[in-house]
């Protein structure tokens, strides 16, 4: 048995297939409510897939149902026996991409991506603009690292819509070019929401101008910066997440970093969980930016708003209080009813993959949103904000920070 | 034209066939093992369900109607060749009226989101199962669940107004309706509720609904000796103190809840006993006064009190989710956790938890104990390994003797989780005691009224 299939038998065979965890995931409704794509269906099918290997056979048909779990990881806070279908999710992906049998070509196609550009889309230049005229050094002890995530969106966004009217068919064909010609992702990038770059061009300088306002020093790698890799570790590449993530470290370690200052929560999560178990002696600090800015003065702009917490911040990270308490004192903020470590999912982890899940995730959290009662959310995520948009106004918690900040 | 495809002219978008698809729905939360449904088909509307209903009868195919799929028996699983019906995508709550008491919701809806929806307008649906996170309104219904808060407010039977339920013909019933009294014939709601669908399925509910406590406080009572705690609970009762809930739970599910995180008791003892008083904000704490002292007089080595919301809160889930907890005691993964669910009248209490105690020794098992004490329902979890035929033996005849001992005591087999494939030979032993085995003859007969073809569920309740 392989590391990956012990570590999925260890975490499913604790299941006592009590449903719980069904009744939260986000993607059950969204799929029309079939078992296999909702949380203890993916634990069971977990168990036909170990079978499946030790009588040596095929894993197909398998797949769709851990690809399109989302990753939230509402299943474990509910879950009584302590298993986490997320990452029965996770393992099993790591399995199909060991075995190399049935893995989405899309997945593939963002493998090569990271490894060959070092970001889902060869993003170059554009990925920096947004530090333009900041004169912000290269090197240096603490680092400002947006992984691109916030860079990325009106691309990713642009591209996705474009696949989306193709069809699937014209989507398989175009994700099949690119994985045998990757230039073509170069011309991908044409392909740009220009107001939503603007957008989170301007949340990043946001973000700049208040660590500048708390008296914190950084440096930012510029063009150079890579993407965390994010993605294919979700998508299960567990042996190339590995090589990549020793070299964004390597990369860290030659700019004499010690602390690192996260932007967004994917990329916060990554570095503060999971690449200390995929870098040996991956030893920086990593700190939420808002993390940094509790001595600064807000004041209450007036504004009344929905705070929609990102799972990767409220789940995984016990004590980070930081972003509701910042926004707390910089605006009167209500929660929807799913909050905190029940937060709901924005849908965005399987835009890519299962668009319509993906879509249907997204909608169930904009109707709960709208039910608190206001007319804006405000989110600590860009994937959260590119999501949620579809249902109403929704603003990065930066620009409600700097706004009150100046006050 | 196959199966399948005949059953996507009737619900387009909701047949699930292949392997893949299908194995989820061949395990429910029990320790059974089900059989590979021929398909599963998610209905959206009450017409579906009929069609789909005529369809199987014409084809003489069987029929399991599934909800969140958490049945402790095997109720919502297969026992054979089947298709499954399952109600989840049927989760609309279609009207709530406080002026009516009332609410109507589709047989999807789970329990814990239509408490959600009613606690917007300050009304609560009493039954709590410990799965209402994920049971559904049509599965209390055909399990008649209990819950929690059974000692105030009774089992799901007494809050059901009304049933649209299809039966194997495709005839869709509209029994009962949104009032609180109807007298309309025998009685046929009461007789679909419990009847772990083998006798119609049921697609929408009139629910009763109550306002909630004004307030309430949690009391965690300690006890080193059981019967001092059955006492305890007859005098709380006696003084005129009429609890919310009345749980308690032994040694080793407090180290299993403990183990979970969920809530650290305050001290170590044998036995916690659960309570919640609800009266007036002005009373309140007279009352909580007074039950500490008839706690403590009656052996209690420590009262807690709380009214603090976290708190209260951690200790329900923590109660909610004590078989759960204690399935992380299992030592193997071939380990199972059978549970018992015999229920007693309160006042007899003390004798049969002597008797418990005895049969534990005599047949060298493995037993935590927990319960809804207020209604003398009593949830023996017994250990058992799966692989060692031994013991899987010694368990079922603790089994039996269990199930004996609340016939003796003028209790019942089965409380609350029902009959399912589980407890078969435990019901027939019930009516056998009470010398009513012509009882279970009326039910199948009546069975073969509603469902000649035996087509509902088959394999439940009866063999």
């Amino acid at each position: 048995m392989t590391a990956a299939a012990q570590r999925l038998h260890e975490e499913a065979a604790r299941c006592i297939k009590c449903g719980f965890c069904e009744a939260v995931c986000p993607t059950l409704p969204s799929a029309g409510y079939q078992a296999s794509k909702g949380a203890r269906g993916r634990v069971l099918l977990a168990d036909e897939m170990l079978e499946r290997i030790g009588r040596g056979e095929s894993l197909s048909g398998l797949g769709d149902s851990f690809y399109s779990c989302l990753d939230c990881y509402a299943c474990y806070e509910v879950c009584p026996a302590g298993v986490n279908a997320g990452k029965v999710s996770h393992y099993a992906k790591e399995i199909i991409a060991e075995s190399d049998q049935g893995v989405p070509d899309m997945a593939r196609l963002m493998e090569k991506n990271i490894m060959r550009f070092g970001s889902l889309l060869p993003l170059g230049k554009r990925a920096a603009s947004w530090s333009r005229g900041l004169e912000l050094p290269a090197t240096g002890d603490t680092l400002l690292y947006t992984g691109q995530m916030y860079q990325l969106m009106s691309f990713s966004s642009a591209l996705t819509g474009f696949l989306r009217r193709r069809g699937e068919l014209g989507k398989r064909l175009i994700v099949g070019s690119s994985l045998k010609f990757p230039w073509l992702m170069k011309l991908a990038v044409l392909l740009n929401d220009r107001q939503m770059f603007d957008e989170m061009n301007n949340s990043l300088r946001n973000i700049a101008y208040l660590l500048k306002l708390a008296g914190i020093r950084f440096c930012y790698m510029g063009a150079d910066e890579p993407y965390p890799g994010t993605l294919m570790f979700d998508l299960g590449f567990e042996a190339s997440s590995r090589a990549y993530a020793t070299a964004v470290t390597d990369e860290f370690r030659r700019r004499a970093v010690r602390r690192i200052i996260t932007v967004d929560p994917h990329t916060h999560d990554i570095l503060a969980n999971t690449y200390p178990s995929l870098v040996p002696g991956f030893d920086f600090e990593v700190v939420h930016y808002t993390e940094l800015l509790g001595s600064l003065k807000f004041s209450k702009t007036g504004r009344q708003v929905t705070y929609h917490e990102p799972c990767h911040l409220s789940r995984r990270f016990d004590s980070l209080s930081a972003p509701s308490d910042l926004l707390g004192r910089a605006a009167d903020i209500s929660l929807p009813d799913r909050h905190g470590r029940r937060t709901h999912c924005c849908g965005g982890p399987d835009e890519l993959l299962f668009p319509e899940i993906s879509s249907g995730v997204t909608a169930t959290r904009t109707a709960q949103l709208a039910e608190a009662g206001n007319s804006m959310t405000v989110t600590a995520c860009p994937v959260c904000l590119l999501n949620l948009r579809h249902g109403g106004e929704v603003a990065d918690m930066s620009q409600l920070l700097v706004e009150s900040a100046a006050r | 034209m196959d199966i399948a495809a005949e059953l996507r002219e009737i619900v387009p978008d909701g047949v699930v066939t292949g392997r893949e698809g299908l194995i989820p729905y061949t395990r429910d939360a029990s320790h059974f093992q089900g059989a590979m449904p021929s398909a599963v088909v998610l209905p959206s509307t009450t017409e579906q369900v009929s069609n789909l209903l005529k369809y199987c009868g014409q084809k003489g195919l069987a029929v399991v109607a599934r909800g969140g799929g958490t049945s402790l028996t095997g109720a919502s699983i297969a026992r054979a060749d089947a298709v499954v019906l399952s109600l989840l995508r049927m989760d609309r709550i279609l009207s709530v009226s406080g002026e009516d008491s009332c609410a109507e919701v589709e047989a999807g809806v789970r329990i814990d989101d239509l408490n959600l929806r009613l606690s917007k307008t300050g009304h609560l649906f009493p039954p709590d199962p410990g799965s209402s996170l994920a049971a559904t309104i049509g599965g209390i219904i055909n399990t008649n669940a209990g819950g929690l808060r059974c000692v105030r407010y009774g089992t799901t039977k007494d809050w059901i107004l009304g049933v649209e339920a299809v039966l194997m013909d495709g005839t869709v019933l509209r029994l009962g309706n949104r009032t609180l009294k109807s007298r309309i014939g025998y009685d046929l709601t009461s007789l679909i509720v419990g009847s772990e669908g083998t006798l119609a399925v049921v697609t929408k509910a009139f629910v009763k609904i109550v306002s909630k406590p004004e307030s309430v406080a949690r009391l965690l009572a300690y006890f080193n000796d059981i019967e001092s705690l059955g006492r305890a609970v007859a005098a709380v009762r006696a003084s005129g103190i009429d609890p919310l809930i009345a749980e308690y739970l032994d040694r080793m599910t407090m180290d299993a809840v403990e183990s979970t995180g969920t809530f650290k008791f305050h001290i170590h003892s044998q036995y916690v006993l659960l309570l919640d008083i609800d009266r007036a904000e002005e009373s309140l704490d007279r009352y909580v006064s007074a039950a500490t002292l008839t706690l403590k007089g009656c052996g209690a080595v420590e009262v807690v009190a709380t009214r603090d919301r976290a708190e209260m809160e951690r200790l329900y889930t923590a109660r909610k989710g004590a078989y759960s907890s204690l399935l992380r005691l299992r030592k193997t993964e071939h380990d199972a956790v059978v549970i018992g669910d015999i229920v007693v009248p309160p006042s007899t209490l003390p004798s049969v938890f002597r008797r418990v105690d005895e049969l534990v020794k005599e047949h060298t098992i493995r037993v935590a104990l927990f319960g809804h004490i207020g209604d003398g329902n009593i949830h023996a979890n017994i250990f058992v390994d799966m692989s060692d035929n031994a013991e899987r033996e010694r368990v079922e005849h603790f089994h039996e003797d269990l199930a004996r001992t609340a016939l003796e005591n003028g209790g019942s087999v089965s409380a609350e989780h029902g009959i399912g494939m589980e407890k078969v030979s435990l019901l027939r032993m019930e009516y056998s005691y009470r010398h009513s085995e012509r009882a279970l003859g009326l039910m199948k007969e009546l069975k073969s009224v509603f469902d000649p073809k035996g087509l509902l569920n088959p394999g439940k309740v009866f063999d």
